[in-house]
């Protein structure tokens, strides 16, 4: 079946590569965080599909964000159940 | 409108002026039909299992349209070609507008004349359009009459011709019966690559008996079978490799050596060519269609060579020829694709809708942002990674179906004419959430798009459809309550009409389907994804977490889930969108696996999992795979039958000593040796010529062999091998089918290997980390350390 637009998760693959001369330059140990960074954003491709925005990189910054925003959640939860702990 | 209005009563089909002559009247049963000449043969089995033959006259009607002056022009010239036995003018109606139109009606002398009209109407393309010039004569003269294969019919008939007939049944009958039928078995004693009469035997099966045909010769092979069919006169003649390797040479050593071979009831002479198969694309693999071999007045059906004899035995093809209205040997070779179509023409031809030839009807221009919104498929979440406990699956039932059936989605329903008024502009642009997924998307605006869908006539695709969505539910529901042995062919014949509604959604896209258009296609994504949407959220309003969500099927958990709560929920979404969402079964436990490539990325559709009663549901497992070995594959599927005895995470941590156990033993029997050589085969689809193999890939060397021993494969078609050393002279490595006989040894190691990733993966799913650590180890040994792109963007590891 002819396709006229990538798939969404080709789009991401594709996102991706275009940072590939930024990766290049950063220390390995930063190159580790960015993969991982992209990798996040994979766990809400289905939201960047539905909403086919024209920038794909705009999707794909906000599930990274969405990502940060649960860890941060989580981090604030167990230490205030830590500090609750201690007193 | 001068198409005949076919009443389903008694009605003259052929009236003779011979009134002297005794009419005959009996019930029987529309086994096969072919055109020959300038008429039908119908062959009908009555129902002590009699054959017979009756002749109908059918000329072959096609339709011109174009200016008064062009169109009469046309007629001209082609009565001057004493092509036409009738011409007159006639009213028809259009596809797209569904107004009548002006046509001439041309009825053909001799179906010969077929292909030099066809050639004639072409050159004239642009001038004047051609109608229902392409069809299949003998659906067509099903579609003109109005009747179906494989169904009981008062017949009456003088002098060998039908006078009348009327069906006894409805065309979508629940429950379908057959006439006894005589059934001879054919098939080759050895692997079909070998050539029949070069080390190749025909086996005939008959009552229950197979036999090896033995002949000195061709000629005798060629007698041998000629005298079984005489004995047994067969109806049908259910062969392997029939169509292939069986027929076309039988067929070419009886003209040969001139041995007459009956392989059909009729009399007269029938054209018989053997084209040779094909390879084509389809859905991104390469496919090979073999060519076929059909007999007139008998069936031939090769299994091997009938997609549809595959997933639905007998009772599935004589439903399907019913349904599609085709002939059952085009129907045990068709694709799904084919038989949706002849059902829609079928619909079209019974409505008086003229029947374009060639489509030409391009996608009308969408800006860039239009495409974005609208071209692409269902929504496919990720599920996270790892082991969950009762979980629930919900499924929509045939939701695409369901979609294009609720919301009248068909080609020339999707921004009609009729309709560009009738809707107010507020709708476009309309989402689900829109509602907070309480109320269903307007029936006729498609979501995200904003097309506009007809409201005033109901499609050619949902009228088509509606009658299958309905058959198949009742099929489903008889399955349920019917004794086994019953219920085996309800489930047959309800897994054809599967494969139809699958197809159906396929061929609305499809730039070459008769009945297709990009934006209908469009339309039902977008409702796919709308009621997707509103299920999550209905979901997620009752309390329920999403686990997982696949275009038509949803995972969720809740601390206590009732069986009673989960139906109500299905009931409410069921209500609100239109299309009935059903419990698929709840799961005692479900283990979402990661990608082969990085452990660490979920995937949509790697899980398995097992329902309360006790089955196991697996995707993507390499036991699933059509390229496993049998032995490898009978490991894995031993490890998770053992696994679903396990109920909770208390039994299944118990049983992890014991599938290890299980494990080592299959490693023993590897090192043991003496498998059988069947057990190891690995079956590939080739994908390309063996020149075009750069590569010494154990496939190419197994083409290499077959090549030197004289077998041809051609890609789509498969090549079978085990791996016998990995090292070592290149004619070792590998030993391909058939010739296993006597095979000493396999590459233990190797097998070694299948059998370890098999396991891994379904301890890895179950019991976590630790075995997921060495099945990484393993594709990192495979691939090596710069194998692969994925190594090198490996992401750190998730602590905790």
């Amino acid at each position: 079946m002819g396709r006229t637009v990538l798939p969404y998760s080709h789009v991401w693959e594709e996102e991706r590569e275009r940072w590939r001369k930024f990766r290049r330059a950063l220390r390995r140990e930063d190159q580790a965080h960015l993969d991982r960074l992209f990798e996040l954003a994979r766990l809400h491709l289905q939201a960047g599909v539905y909403a086919a925005n024209p920038w794909p990189l705009e999707s794909i910054l906000m599930a990274m964000l969405l990502e940060h925003e649960k860890a941060l959640s989580r981090l604030e939860e167990r230490l205030e159940e830590l500090e609750a702990g201690e007193q | 409108m001068k198409f005949e209005g076919r009443v389903r009563a008694h009605w003259p089909l052929a009236p003779s002026p011979n009134f002297s002559s005794t009419i005959m009247e009996t019930v029987g049963w529309l086994f096969d039909l072919y055109p020959l000449g300038d008429r039908m043969v119908l062959w009908f089995l009555t129902p002590e299992g009699e054959a017979l033959r009756l002749e109908d006259a059918f000329p072959y009607l096609v339709y011109v349209g174009g200016s008064q002056g062009q169109v009469r022009r046309a007629v001209q010239a082609l009565q001057a070609q004493r092509w036409l036995q009738h011409a007159y003018p006639t009213r028809g109606r259009d596809l797209v507008s569904g107004e009548e139109i002006p046509v001439w009606a041309l009825e053909l002398k001799t179906y010969a004349h077929l292909p030099q009209l066809r050639a004639w109407l072409g050159r004239r393309e642009g001038v004047l359009a051609a109608y229902n010039c392409d069809l299949d004569v003998s659906s067509y003269y099903l579609y003109r009459q109005g009747i179906w294969p494989s169904a009981w019919y008062n017949l009456e008939a003088r002098e060998g011709r039908l006078v009348a007939l009327a069906p006894l049944e409805d065309q979508f009958a629940l429950d379908v019966s057959l006439p006894p039928l005589t059934t001879l078995g054919l098939g080759l004693t050895r692997d079909p690559l070998i050539p029949l009469g070069a080390g190749n035997n025909l086996a005939v099966t008959w009552e229950g008996r197979t036999l090896e045909l033995e002949a000195p010769d061709r000629a005798g092979l060629v007698r041998e079978v000629a005298r079984w069919l005489h004995r047994a006169n067969p109806d049908l003649v259910l062969s392997d490799y029939g169509d292939e390797d069986i027929i076309p040479l039988l067929w070419r050593w009886s003209t040969e050596y001139r041995v007459p071979l009956p392989l059909d009831r009729e009399q007269g002479s029938v054209p018989r060519r053997f084209s040779g198969g094909r390879t084509y694309f389809s859905y991104g693999r390469v496919v090979y269609q073999g060519s076929a071999a059909p007999f007139y007045g008998r069936w031939h059906v090769d299994r091997r060579n009938s997609f549809f004899f595959r997933e639905a035995d007998l009772m599935g093809l004589v439903q399907i020829s019913r349904l599609g209205q085709l002939p059952l040997q085009q129907a045990a070779r068709a694709s799904p694709g084919t038989l949706i179509t002849s059902m829609q023409l079928a619909r079209a031809v019974a409505d008086g809708i003229l029947i374009p030839w060639r489509k030409a009807d391009p996608e009308r221009f969408k800006s860039a942002g239009e495409l974005l919104t609208v071209d692409k498929g269902g929504l496919v979440f990720m599920p996270p990674i790892g082991l969950y406990f009762n979980v629930a699956e919900l499924d929509y039932a045939s939701m695409y179906p369901s979609i294009m059936a609720t919301h009248n989605i068909s080609p020339e329903t999707v921004n009609c004419r009729c309709c560009a008024d009738a809707v107010e502009e507020g709708t476009k642009g309309f989402v689900g959430e829109g509602a907070k997924g309480r109320r269903p998307s307007p029936y006729n605006s498609v979501p995200e798009a904003g097309y506009r869908l007809c409201r005033q006539r109901e499609g050619l695709v949902p009228r088509t459809l509606r009658p299958i969505l309905t058959l198949r539910e009742c099929l489903k529901a008889a399955a349920k309550e019917a004794p086994p042995e019953l219920a085996t062919i309800y489930q047959q014949r309800q897994n054809a009409l599967k494969w139809m509604l699958v197809t159906c959604f396929g061929y609305l896209g499809y730039k070459n389907a008769r009945f297709g258009r990009i934006e209908a296609h469009e339309a039902v994504t977008a409702f796919g994804r709308d009621k997707l949407l509103t299920a999550k959220e209905i979901c997620e309003a009752r309390g329920y977490h999403i686990l997982h969500g696949l275009t038509d099927c949803l995972w969720i958990e809740q601390g206590d889930m009732t069986d009673d709560a989960l139906q109500g929920l299905c009931r409410e979404i069921s209500e609100v969108t239109g299309v009935k969402l059903a419990l698929e079964g709840v799961y005692r436990w479900i283990a979402f696996l990661p990608s082969r490539q990085n452990r660490e990325r979920p995937v949509a559709t790697r899980y398995f999992g097992v329902f309360a009663d006790g089955k196991v549901k697996a995707r993507g497992l390499i036991c699933r795979r059509r390229d496993t070995p049998p032995f490898v594959r009978r490991a894995q599927e031993a490890l998770l039958s053992r696994l679903a005895t396990a109920a909770d995470p208390a039994d299944l941590a118990r049983l992890k000593p014991k599938l290890e156990e299980m494990a080592a033993g299959f490693r023993q029997r590897l090192q043991e040796g003496g498998i059988n050589p069947q057990e190891l085969v690995v079956t590939r689809v080739l994908s390309q010529e063996l020149s075009e193999y750069r590569v010494e890939t154990p496939t190419a060397l197994a083409m290499r062999q077959l090549q030197q021993a004289g077998i041809m494969v051609r890609p789509g078609e498969k090549v079978r091998f085990v791996h016998r050393e990995r090292r070592g002279p290149k004619e070792l490595r590998v030993q391909a089918a058939p010739f296993l006989e006597g095979l000493e040894g396999y590459d233990t190691n190797t097998y070694l290997e299948l059998l370890e990733r098999a396991v891994v993966e379904v301890m890895a799913g179950v019991f976590g980390e630790e075995d997921r650590e060495r099945q990484g180890r393993l594709t990192a040994s495979k691939t090596g350390p710069t194998g692969g792109r994925s190594n090198l963007w490996r992401p750190r590891r998730k602590g905790g």
